[in-house]
This record gives structure tokens, sequence and C-alpha cells, in this order.
């Protein structure tokens, strides 16, 4: 195409220099086309600037207006391109999907999976629950001092329920203590090591938790918020006894705490890592180290604590509710073993085994699965 | 102790008590004791009826058969006519005018006692019609009816092919199986805690659910009856030498007696109760047990070895019982078939030394029974036993629950004297025990002897109260809803108490509550007191409330965020998190190449494998290891745990131990090593512990875990100068112990060092305010050259140097042999001004000639 063939001066129409123009970028296909086209149009040296560059041939009036025109011309130019561009735009969104298509089913990258104890769950969400309520976690010795797991705790030696806990005993050693180098210890550090104390008793694994509650009281003054989970052991071994599981214990003294304050915190509990529709029930029962003592249930999550579904007995607890642990009033000869006064201050004591709460919440049947570091247990939490 | 109760047993105490056994069952779980489970007798005895036979005749076609007609009473869909039933039968011990069990259509039954259970159908047998089956006792389990045998008349037809004949019991034809033997009851397993001795028996527990259900109580009358006509003889002489361990002996001499089998009744009640019916005379000692909770024993008079004493030229046959402390030497065999060593711990029974004369008398004679835990077999009742001496005693809990210990040795018995029994139930429990005797195998009470010789000078032993304390508390009622948490109305609270036999006198505001003589072993304060109210109130009835009070004021104890932190950065780094047994077995620590005496032991292990606690958490990474090496998969275990140290003088010192694992094939050298190494970085960098570094161990260096580690694939870990731990592979011999074939890296790390480093590194730094100039580098540099020599050396390059970070390492191709290239990313930044390229290019110049004349390096375009 020769500029010749638009003289301005042959007094050719701008209109059809539009109207090719328009034509032409409707029938663009691309947008390198598109551009050739705004070259060709609205570049330097373009069709239009050529124009305005003849402008100089008129006079006067007919100046002005050629001018007018050719800006009119510029500016329609400029919209079609825009339009045409915008159209092609919205027309490859369109095709997206197909044009840019990944197979989005292929796997993520994957991270590396590790897994966390499920005791360690437990026990991080039982502390959780009870710090709500201001329960600080303590941890006290699993190898203690008869005095603190049960002399301390109401039970005298020659005590018949000091037999319920299949107690281990800690030996002691005629043997030479060597350094973990080997080297013997120096004579004067003593060749004996007693497994007893003179006043605190033999030494033994801690069947239970409670070694901890005159611990704390010799460790501070009332208010006491306290919760104790730790490894405990008894001499046993079938599908529900490993002879090491973990125990939770919770301790609080104050003045004027009540049975129902116990309720209350259980409660509390029950809803909290059960559901808010789970409630506990106290039973009587018998510890020496609390007064009166308690059997926690807990309601049943399948039929609600009713025992009945449709009419029907629940298979799940035949009674509506599960037995959760025990619990009770801290008895007066353990509070004043700790040097507390039981007629200013009381207090409740609660707890249950970790192991055994998991496996009623996990359908769990066998205890040992828990500590014989089988991948494949393992790996499920 | 669980106690095994029969409702219709429980209700003959009880004749006003119309709640059902379920509803008994749900108050005591509630108020008292927990029922575990209950169940009823009858239990698949449904459809099967007493039938009286009328009429025996020949089967026309077997010679060993013959056909009954049975009348069953009035069961319409099956008879024949008027209640009459045919019924084709093999026994051999039909007559007419017996009464049989007959199992009806639909009963279950199991043939000649073996297989399936079937249901009874309408059959015929070789060509007649039979509508039911007259039973043996195994085909309808009832066993136990032939087990021992009955009195005459009652349960015969032990035999083979012979029927159970039930003529004994006089019931209509028609009488369901169940009702005519008594069977038609709930049997509910109850869980009587330690404290409760009292409710270890019917009478107590019938007490017990009688102030449950407001239902009046009755204990049957028990006086003796003693024949004052007939002779009474004082031929028994008790000496009790150990009063303070036997506060009460009565013993209680019958004769004439006639050992037997006990009547149905009887052995139905002991069946129920889980207690095996052996003659009449043992069976009534272990009805009064499970009646009054007080242990009883029999001894044959005549067993039992006497004196023969001339007094004034009379003869005198004098038996002796001697309460006495075993004697090193002495033995006895009891009643379960076992001979026991005795010794001056073990409370005996003995009798008179024959040979001795009254003044020789004391600590002579063999025992003849364990104190309160079993009698001997040689002076047992037996089936000639004609004259008996029962023992109704009171023995020191302590003593007895000893004795259960060092022999290994227990029963019914012992389990409620261990408990500490009330010294007061001895002489209902011998009234009882005569009567019943008289009752069931006939006889006479000859002699009464009771001994009280410290009655009311309780022991001080750990069960009761301190000498000289009474059976009274001082409460107020005020104080026992506070306890409670509710106000009770004081004459409800009353009303509670008096129901369980509790005295209450006093005023309104101070009152004095005087315990039962069977509820004494409690007596203490107002803890006691408030308990009963409490439970007969309902626990379940209490309302819930949180606890007012402010909570303790003190800082968190932070070690279990951190620990529960080193948990959550390892398992975010794909490790899994083991908990292992603390407790491992002298092998285990001999095979780590440690001193078993060094280690924590047990004095009574469970088993060879469960001896000592472990001195090194490593060992039970190692077992876990092996245990899943087959696996095939590469193992990263974590274990957080404690190790156990004994020391001098005190506990043992629980020391908590970080142990980081890689295990599983290798797919290329040092995989492990440097994986760990990797976690060791990692977890100082979350952690923010300051001035973390590695440090190689020289191999002079003798550390504890220089035996256990790789010596050239090992380092320290250091956060400053404290010592956290090592990081390393596992020393190849170590591995071999414990039969692991592929490399095994650990991490080890003592938790009493880190957690206290714990973001110690976290300085604030303010952002870079000027941009950095950024440069890399790229040289040759000879291998023996170490990567942390190098870095070491760029870092000190200039102030101006701010990172060094490593890009790329290669040997191979195209790199003289014995050297490597090493590529760094390098960036310089002035804090107080942007740098210029010029600058920069200043300092990557002075690097560039330190590489050169200290390395030898030739620095790469």
């Amino acid at each position: 195409m020769s500029l010749r063939n638009y003289d301005i001066t042959n007094n050719m129409k701008s209109n059809n220099i539009l109207q090719e123009a328009k034509q032409a970028i409707e029938q663009a296909q691309s947008q390198s086309v598109l551009e050739e086209l705004r070259v060709k149009y609205l570049g330097r040296k373009g069709i239009v600037a050529e124009f305005f560059a003849q402008l100089t041939k008129l006079k006067g009036d007919e100046r002005a207006r050629q001018g007018q025109e050719l800006n009119a011309l510029k500016h329609e130019i400029t919209r079609a391109l825009e339009q045409r561009e915008n159209a092609m735009q919205t027309l490859a969104l369109e095709k997206l999907a197909e044009a840019e298509a990944l197979d989005v089913t292929l796997p993520g990258a994957r991270l590396p999976y590790g897994h966390l104890h499920i005791t360690t769950q437990a026990i991080e969400e039982i502390s959780r629950i009870f710090a709500q309520l201001g329960f600080q976690r303590m941890r006290y010795p699993e190898i203690d001092w008869d005095y603190y797991a049960f002399e301390s705790l109401n039970m005298p030696k020659g005590h018949p329920a000091r037999d319920e806990w299949e107690t281990f005993f800690i030996a002691g050693s005629q043997q030479t203590l060597t350094r973990p180098n080997g080297h013997p210890l120096p004579e004067r550090e003593g060749r004996v090591r007693a497994a007893e104390h003179p006043k605190l008793g033999r030494m033994v694994l801690t069947p239970h938790t409670s070694n901890g509650q005159v611990r704390e009281m010799e460790r501070r003054r009332p208010p006491i918020r306290m919760i104790n989970i730790a490894k405990c052991y008894r001499r046993q071994s079938d599908v529900t006894h490993a002879p090491m599981f973990h125990q939770f214990e919770g301790l609080l003294i104050d003045r004027n705490v009540s049975v129902t304050h116990l309720k209350g915190t259980l409660d509390y509990f029950a809803r909290a890592y059960y559901g808010k529709d789970r409630r506990t029930r106290l039973r009587p029962f018998h510890f020496r180290f609390t007064e009166p003592s308690f059997e926690i249930d807990i309601s049943c999550g399948i039929c609600g604590g009713t025992g009945e579904i449709h009419g029907e007995r629940c298979k799940v607890c035949k009674s509506g509710w599960h037995e959760l642990g025990g619990a009770g009033m801290v008895h007066p000869n353990v509070l004043k073993a700790g040097g507390i006064d039981p007629k200013e201050y009381s207090g409740f004591a609660c707890g249950w085994g970790i192991e055994r709460m998991l496996m009623m919440k996990l359908k769990l049947s066998d205890i040992r699965a828990f500590y014989i570091a089988d991948l494949n247990f393992l790996e499920q939490f | 102790m669980n106690l095994m109760v029969s409702y219709n047993w429980l209700r003959e105490y009880l004749p006003g008590l119309k709640a059902s056994p379920e509803e008994v069952a749900q108050k005591l779980s509630l108020h008292a004791f927990s029922v575990e489970r209950w169940w009823r007798t009858d239990e698949g005895l449904e459809n099967i009826v007493i039938g009286k036979i009328v009429k025996i005749e020949k089967h026309p076609n077997a010679d060993k058969l013959r056909v009954v007609m049975v009348e069953v009473g009035d069961v319409p869909l099956f008879a024949t006519k008027k209640g009459n039933v045919p019924i084709v039968c093999g026994g051999t011990n039909l007559f007419e005018g017996q009464l049989v069990a007959v199992a009806l259509p639909g009963a279950k039954v199991r043939w000649h006692g073996e297989g399936e259970q079937v249901e009874m159908k309408i059959t015929e047998i070789r060509g007649v019609k039979s509508e039911g089956m007259i039973c043996a006792a195994n085909e309808i389990g009832l066993e136990a009816l032939t087990l021992h045998p009955l009195p005459r008349g009652e349960g015969e037809g032990g035999g083979k092919r012979e029927i159970l004949d039930l003529t004994w019991t006089k019931a209509k034809p028609g009488t369901p199986l169940a009702k005519a033997l008594g069977l038609d009851d709930t049997v509910m397993e109850i869980e009587i805690t330690t404290n409760r001795p009292d409710a270890m028996g019917m009478i107590g527990l019938a007490r017990e659910v009688g102030a449950i259900l407001g239902v009046k109580f009755q204990i049957p009358s028990t006086k003796f009856q003693t024949n004052p006509k007939s002779q009474i003889q004082k031929s028994l002489e008790v000496k009790v030498e150990v009063p303070k361990l036997c506060p009460r002996y009565m013993a209680v001499v019958m004769e004439g007696v006639k050992v037997g089998p006990s009547p149905w009744w009887l052995k139905r009640r002991l069946i129920a109760s889980g207690v095996r019916p052996i003659n009449n005379i043992v069976d009534i000692t272990n009805y009064v047990l499970l009646e009054w909770g007080q242990p009883c024993h029999a001894f044959d008079a005549a067993k039992l070895q006497h004196t023969n004493n001339t007094r004034n030229g009379d003869e005198q046959t004098r038996t002796e019982i001697v309460v006495r402390m075993g004697k090193k030497g002495e033995k006895i065999l009891a009643l379960d078939g076992n001979t026991y060593d005795l010794d001056e711990n073990i409370l005996v029974i003995a009798d008179a030394n024959p040979s001795s004369s009254a003044k020789q008398h004391y600590g002579a004679g063999r025992p003849v029974a364990i104190a309160g835990i079993m009698g001997g077999e040689e002076t047992g009742v037996h089936a000639d036993t004609m004259r008996i001496v029962y023992e109704i005693a009171n023995f020191d809990p302590v003593t007895v629950r000893r004795g259960e210990h060092q022999l290994g040795l227990s029963s019914d018995s012992s389990a409620r004297f261990n408990k500490g029994l009330p010294t007061q139930l001895p002489e209902f429990a011998a009234a009882r025990l005569a009567e019943l005797t008289k009752q069931v195998a006939g006889g006479e009470v000859v002699q009464v002897v009771d001994r009280k010789p410290s009655l009311g000078l309780r022991p001080s032993s750990p069960l009761g109260r301190g000498q000289g304390e009474g059976n009274k508390v001082k409460v107020s009622p005020q104080d026992i809803s506070r306890m409670i948490g509710v106000e009770i109305p004081a004459t409800q609270m009353k009303k509670y108490l008096t129901g369980l036999g509790f005295k209450v006198a006093g005023s309104a505001n101070k009152w004095s509550v005087t315990f039962p003589y069977w509820r004494e072993i409690e007596a203490g304060g107002l803890a006691d007191i408030a308990e009963e109210v409490a439970r007969m109130y309902g626990y379940h009835n209490l309302p819930s409330v949180l606890p007012a009070g402010a909570p303790p004021d003190e800082p968190p104890n932070i070690q279990f965020a951190q620990e529960r932190m080193i948990k959550e950065i390892l398992r975010g780094a794909g490790l899994t998190e083991l908990y292992t047994y603390s407790f491992i077995s002298a092998d285990e620590i001999l095979r780590a190449g440690l001193k078993v005496e060094n280690a924590v032991a047990l004095q009574n292990p469970l088993s060879s494998e469960i001896t000592h606690m472990r001195p090194w958490l490593g060992i039970s990474m190692l077992l876990s290891i092996k245990k899943n090496e087959e696996a095939g998969k590469m193992l990263k275990f974590f274990e957080l745990s404690s190790e156990y140290h004994p020391r001098m003088g005190e506990l043992p010192e629980e020391r908590q131990k970080l142990i980081v694992s890689c295990a599983g094939r290798e797919e290329r050298d040092g995989q492990h090593f440097f994986g760990l190494k990797g976690i060791a970085e990692h977890l100082a960098y979350v952690l923010g512990l300051s001035d973390f570094s590695f440090e190689k161990i020289a191999k002079s260096e003798k550390t504890p875990w220089a035996s256990r580690y790789h010596p050239g694939r090992v380092l320290l870990c250091k956060a400053g100068r404290d010592i956290l731990g090592v990081v390393g592979e596992l020393h190849p011999s170590l591995l071999k112990a414990y039969g692991i074939e592929q490399r095994v890296a650990f991490l080890e790390w003592e938790a009493k060092v880190l957690l206290p480093l714990i973001g110690s590194g976290r300085v604030y730094r303010a952002p870079l305010s000027y941009p950095p100039v950024k440069r890399d580098i790229a040289f040759v540099a000879p291998k023996t050259v170490e990567y942390a020599t190098l870095v070491a050396a760029i870092q000190q390059i200039d102030p101006l140097l701010h990172k060094v970070e490593l890009f790329d390492l290669y040997e191979g191709k195209g790199v003289p042999e014995g050297s490597r290239s090493v590529a760094f990313h390098l960036s310089y930044v002035s804090p107080e001004r942007t740098l210029t390229a010029q600058e920069a290019e200043r300092v990557h110049e002075k690097l560039v000639k330190m590489l050169k004349d200290k390395f030898g390096a030739k620095i790469r375009n």
C-alpha cells in the first residue's frame, strides 16, 4: 500500500481509511497481527502520521477541518485496536483451562510424615484442659521412697491396701559403684548402695502418680492446683495391664473445697475432652488416701447415659456409663502428712490411666500395643 | 473382694423387699458398692418342667428303650390327654411315680452332655412318637446336682444312662424345673471395698440394702440351743499364748454329728456364691462365713491329739487347742493338699502333745491350722467324723496378711481376716453354726469355750485406731454440709446415719456420732461421717460447681511446653515418636557394653526381660530399630524419656534424654549421619540455641560415647561452652551385638542441658537498612582442607562480609584428583551506608588472595 494513494490533497475521505483499518483489525487473529496494524496506522511513520504531515499543504479552514478529522480517525483506530485486544484476551482466558492444563490429579510434593505418640497427644490435651482451670503440670520421681508412695498416703507399713498395687521394689547393691567411664568411685563415696532410707523407707517404682500429692504439699502452700502425668509401674502384664503405663493425677487444695467442686471439675473435663454432651457420675468407692472416695463414670457417647437405644440395651456400655477412674476428698491424714491443717483446708484428688482412657476412646483392646514400638501402630497417629 | 450374691438369699433378711434385682443392683452401685454384673440362674432351663412318670412300657422296636407316659401338668399345646405326654427314653433308673426333668419342645439340651446345644422337637424314635425328653443332669447343665452325692433320694442319677431323679423335690408336675430347684434367682457380682468387711457377708449386705432402699432388715434369731439334759463336758481347753494377735477364740464342741452331703438348698446357695460344696459340716462353716462374714473352721475332735491324765484314779482325756506362733522347722499339710513350712512369723493353732504332762502343754503339740488362713488336712472333717470342734475366732489382720504373703496362700477366710473383723461377730456365728449343724447333720453342743484375752484392748494396728480412742466422733451437721457442698437437713442426715446403725446424740449443732461395732475399724472423723451421709444422699445427686478461689500464683512450668516444642519440631521433620518400657534385662545392658551393677535393679523382677531400669535410652532405641528392621523402611524414630542412674544415699537420677535415630538401608554413604546432623542444625535453629556448633571428638578422649559411636563419624554438639551431646553413627561392634546389619546414626542430647538453652540465641537485630552486594565465588581446593576450616577462614576476612552460603560441592571429572570444587554465595553489606560495587570488590579480592595463599585454591570462573 503506497502512501500516495492517500494523498490528502486528493480529497480522499479519511472514512475509507477508517473502514479499511477497522476491517483489518476485526479480522486480526493474533497479538502480533494486531501489533503490525497498530504500527501501520498509528506508528511514527504510519498512515495517520503521514496525513498529519501532509496537513501543512492545506490552508485555513480546510486545514483545521482536516486536522479535526484526522484526530477523530486516530481516536477511532485506537479504540478499535483496544476493543479487538480485549476481545482476544477474553477469548484466550476462555481457552485457558485447555491451553495450560496440568494433570492436577498427580500427587502433591510430599513433605515427610512424622508422628507424635498417642500418649503424648493425650497428655497434651489433658494438660491443656486442666490448665484452663489453673492446674499446673508438675513432674515427680518415678522411683520414689515408700513414704511418698504409701506411708504419707494413709497406708502405714503392713497395711493390706498396699497389696492392691503390684509394686516393684528397687534392690540394693553390694557391688562397687563405677563411674560411666569404668573407673571405680572413690572409697569415701561408699561401696554399698542401699535401696532404703532410714526415715522414708524402701525405694519403689511408683505404682501410681499419687506420690506427687505430699511432695506438692511440701513444695508449696495452698492454694494448690496441680496435675501430675507420669509413668507408673506395676508387676502385671496382660491384655489390659502393662507393667509400665501412664497415670493422670489432679490435686486441688484450698479453703472450703467440697465434693461439688470435684464434680464440677470432672464435668468440665468430660465436656472438653469427650464432647459437650458428656457428663460424669460419682459412685462410692474406697481408697486409703481419700475420704470419701469415688469411682468416676463417664456417660456413654452412644446412648447418652441412658443405657438404651430405641428401647434396647446399649451394646457399647450396657448401663449408660463407662468407668473412667478414681477420685476423692483428700484424707485428713494425707493433708497432715503434707503439713496442711485439715481444719483449715480441704481438697480433692482424681486420677486415671491414660492408656485406659485412650483404649476406651479408640476402641483398642490390647494395652501392650502402646509400648512395643510397632511402626504400623505408631504411624496411625 | 468380689462377692457373688443371690437375690433370693438376700431377700430372706429383707422380707419387705419389692425392688427387682436390677433395681437393687443399680441402687447398690450408686450408694454403696459397684455391682459389676448380674445373671439369672435359670438361664437355659426354659421349657424344662417337672414331670411325673405315670406308666412305663417296653418300646415295640427297641430292647433298650422304653415308652414312658409322663404327666407334665397343664401344657395345652403338647399334651395328648390331661397333660400326659409320651416320651421314648433309655434311662435305666425309671420307676412309676418318679419325678423327673422333662425337656419339652423348645427347650435347649445337650445330648448326653456332649456337643452343641440343640433345641427339642417332637420326633419319632423307631416308629414311636416322643414329645419330649427325660433329662440326665449333664444334659441340662445341672451337673452340680450330682457332682457330690446328695442325701438319699436327692439328686440320684449321676450314673451313666441314669436320668435325674427329682422325686425329693415333691414338686407338682408341670412346675418349671428352675422353680422346683430354687433356681429362679438372680446372682449379682458385687465388688466390696476393702474398708467394708462388714458387708462381706449376706447379713451386712442386707443391712446396707435395707438402709439404701428403706426396707426393714431382720436377722434370724441366733441363740444357742443346748440341751440342758445332755451332759456338758469340759474336755476341751483353749490356751491363747499371743492375746494381742488373737483377741477372741470361741470353740464349740458338738457330738453325734453325721457327716454326709448337704441338702440341695444349702448346696444351691454355696454354688450361687461360687463355693464348691464338700460335705455338710464344711458346707455349714462356709455357709456361716457367707452369711455373717465370720470365718469358721471345723476340726475332727478325734484327730486332735489329746493328753491322758490320771487324777484321783480317774483317767481324764483332755483335748487342747493352743494359739501360738509357729516354730522354725514345723510343717503343716493344709486342706489344699500342699505342705507349708512354718516359722515364728506365722500364727498357728496347735493341739496338745500327747506325751507331755498338763504342766508342759505350752508350746507343745503340732500345728493343726494356719490361723485365719487354712486348716490342716489331718485334723479336717471326714466321712467318719462324729465329734467336731468348731473354731470361731478373731485374728490380727496384719499377722494374717503377713502369713498370706510369706506362704503365698490365701483363702476366703484370710481375705476377710486381713481386713480386720469385729470381735463381736464370733458369738453370732457360733450360735448359727450350732443351729445349722443340728438341723442338717444332727448332734448336740457339748461344750462352748469363749476366750476373750484382749477384748476391748485393741492392738494398735494400722487398721484400727490408736489405743484408747473411742468409736465416737464429734461433728456438726453444718460441717458435714460444708464438706459435701449442699445443704442437707439435719433430720435427713440423722435418718441416713441411724439407718446404717450409727447412733446420733447431742444438741442441734454438736453431734456425737457412735459407730456401730461392725464399722469400728473405720471410725475416724468428720470425713467418715460426711461420706456416709453423702453416699446415702447420692453422689450422683450432687450439683456440679467449678472450684472458686484463685489459682496458685506461680509462673507455669515451661519445661513441658519446651518438651512439646522439641517433639513437634521432630514430628514436622518426619520422625516418629516412640515410647518404650523404662526397664530392660541385664543381658541388654551387657550387650550395650555397660556394667549391670551401675544400673538400678529391681528387687522383684516381673520376668527375665524386666530386671533393671535402663541406664541408657539408646538400648531401647536399638531394640526398637531391631524390631522394625524387617519392614525394610527408613526408620526415623525419636524418644524423649528418662535414663536411670543410681546415686549413693538418695533416689536414682532420672535423667531425661533425647535420642533421634536414623536407620535402614542408606542410598549413599553418610546419609544417616548427615540426615541427623541436619536435624541437629534444624533443632538448634528453631529452638534458638545460642552459638550452636559441632566439634570433633579427639580419639584419645574417654567419654561415655567413645565406645558407642563410630570414631570417624561422630561430632560433639555444643551451644556456647555447654555440651548438648553427640550426633554420630553407632559403633559397628555395638550394632553387631544387637544383630543390626545396616548403619544406624543417633542424635543424643541431654534434656537437662538443652531445655535451659532454648531461646538463648534469639537476639533481635534490626532489619538491614542498606542493600547487600551479592557475589559468588567458586574455587578448587585440596580435599584435605575441611569445609569447616574454609568457612571459618572466609568468615574472618572482613566485617563487611555478611553471609556465606555453600551452594555447590563437586569432585570428579574436570577436577584434579585429591581436590574438590567448592562454591559459595557471598553477600557484603555495611550497617552504615550503601556499599559501592568497588568497596565490595576490594573485599572480594582480599578473599580470593587469602584462599590462594592459605589453601592453594584455584579460582574458577
